[in-house]
């Protein structure tokens, strides 16, 4: 307020300035043709308090409006939103203020409907598309006896789901369906999925413990399960362990493999879109995206499920050491016991 | 020989369903009236009085799951759907219209028959046993036994085994058995099917069977 009022002073610095200036020149008339000091004085006074009531008044007209706007425009999240919240105001400049913001705003709004409207077409369109191309891929699989086929039908359906898993992590009205599941039920219909990819590469697996039930979305875990051990098998995994441990109330799903591991230096940016690490671009055999865990940690986000990514690559191990070349990577999935999901499953 | 009727709109799909199970000694026939409305639809369907109905959730003109409601006023024919979205919902309600189980594209044949294999049997009364020449296989128990000796199996055998029994007389290739195995949560790899399987040759072989499990080269495993 009081900083305003100094602005709103210089603002009108020139204006006061002509003002006294032109009160100096009456004077003079008044001196030169001889007016009694005494109304000399008054007609000063006068004068000086009207321009000073007229200061004031236009100052708090302004001061009442922009002191709320700039109010506002702290709180508001959605600053577009910035015109709802205020009243026209009843001078022209925060009138002309007004309207142009306003209709700034609503012309901004229509340009993002459209545009959002644009881009839900998109993913449902999208989304149809990728039934329609699993269609023939189901032929194919039924039809073919080839291993080598078989095993790159699976990688092409992996790309598939990609995509639809991308869209839905990004898309805020795709819901998802909460339920209770055995941790075996999913972890087998991935691997069923992947077996005679995983056979071909002859990568043994050590399934343990799995009975526990976890209150989450099976297909989207499943998805989240599906990319992490792609990425096994994309990187030189030669054993996978996949095992639940309980603490307290969580469950802790681990998916454990003896792959090339990813470098220290790489290991807190996996989760960023696009990121290729060093070992990604070292071992690309196989291109890699660098989608497939930004998504999954988007999705587990999205289900409150925590994931978490322990590492070592052979280049971390101390030089010169003499232990076997150790490398491996742990991905450790949380699901906690929360009263949310009883209450969800129940609804 | 259960009959199977495929509803299913892509015809290559289609063809390559029937075409599966029929190999595998079912009676398959399609059906794909899909010009007739839902009721009527539903009606020719069970004019085809099927043991199984293998239904896809997506079909142009009709929803998969519609039908499914109405098939269940009138008839319980069991129900294998198949569905290729990715959305838990649609399998939460095919499950509640009352299909007895689902397949999510895309699937290998090997893993169509044991769904369809395990919705039929759910059916019948499963036997506890089975006689195989002088023997005795006992499913619940794990063994396998004649007059005087008993042998257990493990799991992987019994598995196996279960498999076998199913088709004797049959080629059963290694895929299928693989697909049975890993159906049953048992990860093994190539190494290890044929490992159990010369332990089963074995212990036939201690029960007086000597050659009950013959291999055909790269064909897979006949019982006799």
């Amino acid at each position: 307020m009081k900083k305003y009022a100094i602005y709103f002073v210089r603002d009108h610095l020139s204006a006061i300035c002509i003002a006294l200036a032109s009160l100096f020149i009456l004077n003079l008339f008044l001196f030169a043709f001889r007016i009694p000091p005494t109304l000399e004085i008054f007609i000063n006074i006068f004068l000086v308090a009207t321009y000073i009531i007229i200061l004031i008044v236009e100052y708090f007209k302004r001061a009442r409006f922009y002191n709320t706007l700039c109010r506002h425009f702290g709180q508001l999240d959605q600053k577009y939103l910035i015109t709802e919240t205020l009243e026209r105001p009843n001078f022209l400049d925060g009138q002309i203020l007004y309207d142009v913001i306003y209709e700034t705003d609503k012309s901004m709004r229509e340009e993002i409907t459209k545009n959002s409207a644009t881009l839900d077409d998109f993913c449902d369109y999208l989304e149809l598309w990728i039934h329609e191309a699993k269609t023939p891929i189901s032929a194919i699989s039924l039809l073919n006896r080839d291993a080598n086929i078989t095993a790159e039908l699976t990688t092409l359906d992996n790309y598939l789901e990609q995509i639809l898993y991308f869209t839905r992590s990004k898309n805020a009205n795709q819901d998802y369906l909460f339920n209770s599941f055995k941790l075996s039920q999913i972890i087998e219909r991935v691997l069923e999925k992947n077996r005679v990819i995983l056979q071909k590469k002859q990568i043994s697996l050590q399934v343990s413990n799995l009975d526990t039930k976890v209150s989450t979305d099976a297909k989207w875990l499943e998805f989240i399960i599906n990319q992490i051990l792609q990425n096994s098998i994309k990187y030189g995994a030669k054993n996978i362990k996949i095992y639940a441990e309980k603490s307290s109330n969580d469950t802790l799903l681990n998916i454990v493999d003896d792959g090339i591991g990813i470098s220290t230096k790489d290991l807190p940016r996996v989760f960023e879109k696009s990121f290729t690490g060093q070992n990604g671009r070292k071992f690309s055999s196989t291109y890699s995206t660098g989608m497939g865990l930004h998504i999954v940690k988007n999705l587990c986000t999205k289900l409150g499920h925590d994931i978490e990514i322990i590492s070592t690559d052979k280049t971390s191990a101390p030089a010169g050491s003499h232990l076997p070349n150790h490398s491996g990577t742990s991905v450790i999935i949380t699901f906690h016991d929360h009263d949310y999901y009883k209450n969800v499953i129940s609804a | 020989m259960p009959k199977i009727v495929v509803v299913e709109d892509d015809a290559t799909m289609q063809n390559a369903l029937v075409q599966i199970l029929q190999e595998d000694g079912y009676e398959a026939v399609s059906c794909n009236n899909f010009s007739l409305d839902t009721p009527d639809f539903v009606a020719a369907l069970l004019k085809l009085s099927p043991d199984l109905i293998l239904l896809d959730l997506h079909l142009p003109d009709h929803n998969g799951a519609i039908i499914l409601r109405l098939l269940r006023k009138s008839s319980q024919v069991p129900v294998v759907m198949i569905t290729s979205s990715n959305s838990e919902a649609d399998e939460m309600i095919a499950l509640d219209f009352g299909a007895d189980d689902y397949i999510t594209k895309p699937f290998n044949p090997q893993l169509l028959i044991l769904h369809i294999e395990a919705v039929l049997r759910r059916g019948n009364n499963q036997p506890t046993s089975i006689k195989f020449h002088h023997l005795t296989i006992d499913l619940l128990e794990g063994t396998m036994k004649d007059d005087v000796k008993t042998l257990e199996l493990t799991k992987n055998e019994l598995v196996i085994l279960r498999a076998m029994l199913r088709t004797p007389g049959k080629i059963i290739s290694r895929e299928s058995l693989m697909t049975e195995l890993w159906h049953n949560q048992e990860y093994i790899n190539d190494n290890a099917l044929t490992v159990n399987i010369s332990r089963l040759r074995t212990k036939f072989a201690k029960l007086g069977l000597k050659d009950a499990i013959v291999s055909r080269k790269g064909l897979g495993y006949i019982l006799q």
